[in-house]
């Protein structure tokens, strides 16, 4: 049934308050319409009901409201209220998502597990579909090969990820390559640097070395004599007591280690080293 | 007075090692910064009470040796005369909230409480003014006593392992060590990697910077190759001669753990009920930022009570939770006796080293009695027994000077041992940026090393937007979920910056004013050389 809506000052509607009913309606090409155009498009989707009353009601009362204070032409009568503002969250500063170098990194998570980043440049894959012409259709891999056995294990990657975990054995060393697969070969376009996974257990190996650091030592206990002792009066005064009794204790503590046994030979640095005898 | 020294070699020996350590956060550019707060909350309730423990067993004569690592940004942050200004205009909130919580509580059963922390604040205050605001200056006093080892940490607590480049590992180490030589007047002896993160290698940037030992988790020598004779009862040394001491589990586990753990003990201060959210609005909101967010204040006047709703908290009472604190203190120094008898019966002439690290944070921070704990139970230590005693790790050294040589096993103290927490989904995307920052920098280094006035500038704030960016907290919160915008800008912000830097220093086309707004926000390290990565 063909209706239409009377009493709405149509000529009065802002163009803003026209492009909203025609949103509302759902009219399609409105942001391109003229104003003529809109009214009559408007109209037609409020004769069927496509469009609420209250709303055109609502409108018509704003263009009248404004048309009492100001020329109805100024969009800026129908603005809507400001809505308040998002909290704004500071998320730092752009930063590039590639940096234009090919690289393929290899980190060591934990001894189960590792963790590969590529960039790969357009460059060089310009380079590669000069060669092969189908890489982009190809299955792309990483190759995880284990230092020790040379055995490469291939895990299929989607190589727009540019990142993946990769399952690993405690205590090997590995390098990932990664690369597709042309024909029956695997073609590697990256290669990583090398990781060791960590250790998950108590090592078998019970061969001992022993090593004594002597001549350091002294150096290691010496109190700086220079030292200005900054602070307050009250602990100062009991500063000198204090530095004292330590002395006292490192005195006694250097004593006790004279009567620690040493192996033989034992104390020109760092590097020498010595087995235990039984003291 | 008469001074409590042990006169007889003991059977076993305890070494407390205090990690203190936040990340650089400073803001000049706001008037009030949330996240600055971290560094007020933890200088009022651990570095200051903690100072305060150490006087007060210097002046009565207690013999102590305890370890803290105070990490470079730490130490430049509570030097930091725009910090302290600012530590000192949040205490000053706090003390006026406290007279006004008297007169709140006038007659209730709050008051004693009330009471309590207005003396207590007022404490604060005066240690704050006695070390001048600056607390470092404090813990080299009692470090130059000979009672306090201070060691120092990488630069911005950065994961040594993740370090792609060999010169961005050492200048990491070069540039805390030197930081350290800084605040406290001598070369560091030790360091508290960050995140005990450990892989092979470690010890010889340490050894380029002379350090001398590090502290691992308990894994890292337990796991080490070959078998450690003494497990993680001694330290063992790398090959290069730099000593490794590793994690008690069992003395960790009695304070650490929130099941079984002293801090959950039902007398001690409950963390979550704050005077912050508690009060009215309209009372607390002159203490609150100018947000009006509510936020933790400080006072607190509920205690765990046990597995019960917040809402059911009871009072706290200061005086029975320190009587507690005297209690717990007696119950870890006699597990840790008994752990010594029993270990000393197995390693036979060799006396067993506890090594015991802990976030310097837990203690009073998290558990607001920590600093009381600790206080008593050095005096339990020095006055009460002589099984065991407090050593320094280079005291321990001296008296033990032959160890086992093991090559450690990568490790760190985060969950599950290894690097998950500062790799995982929700953080692996930092590493390419961090990794490219850091080739970046060596490649600048090498090109334009002593080239200028204004170059030098601009390669040394590079180098400060590298540190500041690899700091391990930001990927370390990303990971725990809270505050993980802040840590996506800060990584976001300086890698932007380093590589704004970058491009003009390889474009020739230095901005100076850039350059100088650089240098007054991220401050960071005023004497940075960047021929740390050469």
């Amino acid at each position: 049934m063909k209706r239409t809506v009377t009493g709405i000052p149509w000529k009065k509607l802002g163009l803003r308050a026209l492009r909203n009913l025609a949103r509302i309606a759902g009219i399609r090409g409105r942001s391109r319409m003229k104003r003529d155009e809109l009214v009559r498009a408007v109209k037609k989707e409020a004769a069927q009901k496509n469009v609420p009353k209250a709303a055109i009601e609502a409108a018509a009362k704003q263009a009248l409201a404004g048309s009492s204070t100001r020329p109805p032409e100024k969009p800026r009568a129908e603005r809507p209220p400001a809505k308040p503002a998002a909290p704004f969250i500071d998320r730092g500063q752009a930063i590039p998502l590639t940096y234009g170098r090919d690289v393929l990194r290899l980190l060591a998570r934990d001894p189960d597990w590792l963790f590969a980043y590529w960039e790969l440049t357009p460059r060089r894959l310009a380079e590669l579909r000069g060669t092969y012409k189908d890489i982009l259709e190809t299955a792309w891999h990483l190759r995880l090969v284990e230092a020790e056995t040379g055995f490469g294990a291939m895990v299929p990657v989607f190589v727009g990820a540019c990142s993946w975990y990769l399952r690993a054995r405690p205590r090997k060393r590995y390098h990932v390559e990664l690369g597709f697969t042309h024909g029956q070969r695997f073609v590697p376009v990256l290669s990583s640097n090398q990781v060791r996974t960590p250790r998950s257990a108590i090592s078998d190996s019970s061969d001992e070395d022993w090593m004594a650091l002597k001549q350091d030592l002294t150096r290691l206990m010496r109190v700086d004599d220079e030292s200005v002792l900054l602070g307050p009066g009250r602990v100062f005064a009991s500063a000198e007591r204090y530095r004292e009794v330590t002395e006292a204790q490192l005195e006694m503590l250097r004593k006790q280690a004279a009567g620690v046994k040493r192996a033989a030979g034992v104390g020109s640095g760092a590097h020498a080293r010595a087995r235990r005898g039984k003291a | 007075m008469t001074t409590r020294t042990p006169s007889h070699a003991p059977l076993g020996y305890w070494l407390l090692v205090l990690h203190a350590h936040l990340p650089f956060v400073r803001h000049p550019e706001h008037e009030e910064f949330l996240e600055e707060d971290w560094l007020y909350e933890a200088m009022l309730e651990t570095y200051i009470p903690l100072l305060e423990v150490y006087e007060g067993l210097v002046r009565d004569g207690i013999a102590f040796a305890a370890t803290m690592s105070l990490t470079p940004p730490l130490c430049e942050m509570l030097a930091d005369p725009l910090l302290q200004r600012r530590f000192s205009r949040c205490l000053g909130n706090l003390e006026r909230l406290a007279r006004a919580e008297l007169k709140r509580t006038k007659g209730t059963p709050y008051e004693p409480c009330a009471v309590f922390y207005d003396q207590w604040l007022r404490k604060a205050r005066a240690t704050f003014e006695r070390w001048h605001h600056n607390l470092v200056a404090g813990f080299r006093h009692f470090q130059d006593l000979g009672a306090l080892e201070v060691i120092t940490c990488t630069a911005t607590h950065c994961i040594l392992p993740f370090c792609v480049t060999k010169e961005a590992a050492q200048a990491q180490v070069r540039i805390g060590a030197r930081n350290y030589e800084k605040h406290f007047g001598r070369a560091p002896r030790g360091i508290w990697l960050g995140e005990c993160a450990y892989s092979d290698g470690v010890e010889e940037v340490l050894k380029d910077a002379g350090i001398r030992y590090f502290f691992m988790d308990t894994h890292g020598v337990v796991f080490g190759e070959p078998r450690p004779r003494y497990a993680n009862f001694a330290p063992v040394y790398c090959r290069n001669g730099v000593a490794a001491f590793a994690r008690d589990m069992e003395s960790s586990k009695q304070v650490w753990s929130s099941e079984v753990g002293y801090p959950g003990d039902p007398w001690y201060r409950e963390f979550y009920r704050d005077v912050g959210f508690d009060a009215d609005e309209e009372y607390i909101r002159p203490f609150l930022h100018k947000d009006g967010r509510r936020r933790n204040l400080g006072i607190k006047y509920h205690r765990v009570t046990g597995r019960v709703p917040l809402n059911d908290k009871q009072l706290y009472d200061p005086a029975v939770a320190r009587e507690r604190a005297a209690e717990h203190a007696g119950n870890f120094l006699f597990n840790r006796q008994h752990q010594v008898r029993y270990l000393n019966g197995l390693m036979g002439e060799r006396p067993p080293l506890i090594v015991s690290p802990y976030d310097a944070e837990l203690y009073g921070h998290w558990w607001f009695e920590g600093p009381w704990f600790i206080d008593f139970l050095f005096r339990k230590m020095a006055c009460d027994q002589q099984e065991i005693r407090a050593v320094t790790a280079p005291k321990y050294l001296f008296l033990q000077p032959v160890n086992q040589v093991v090559q450690p096993a990568p490790s760190t103290w985060g969950d599950k041992g290894y690097f998950e927490v500062w790799l995982n989904g929700g953080n692996d995307w930092i590493y390419r940026h961090l990794h490219h920052a850091e080739e970046c920098m060596v490649d600048l280094v090498r090109r334009f090393k002593d080239t200028g006035p204004l170059i030098d500038r601009a390669l040394n704030q590079a180098a400060r937007e590298l540190v500041l960016a690899q700091s391990s907290d930001w990927a370390f919160i990303m990971t725990t979920g809270t505050m993980v915008p802040y840590a996506e800008k800060r990584t976001r912000d300086h890698v932007h910056n380093f590589q704004g830097l970058y491009m003009q220093l390889t474009e020739n086309r230095l901005e100076e004013k850039w350059l100088a707004q650089l240098e007054a926000r991220n401050n960071i390290f005023a004497e940075m050389d960047y021929h740390a990565y050469l």
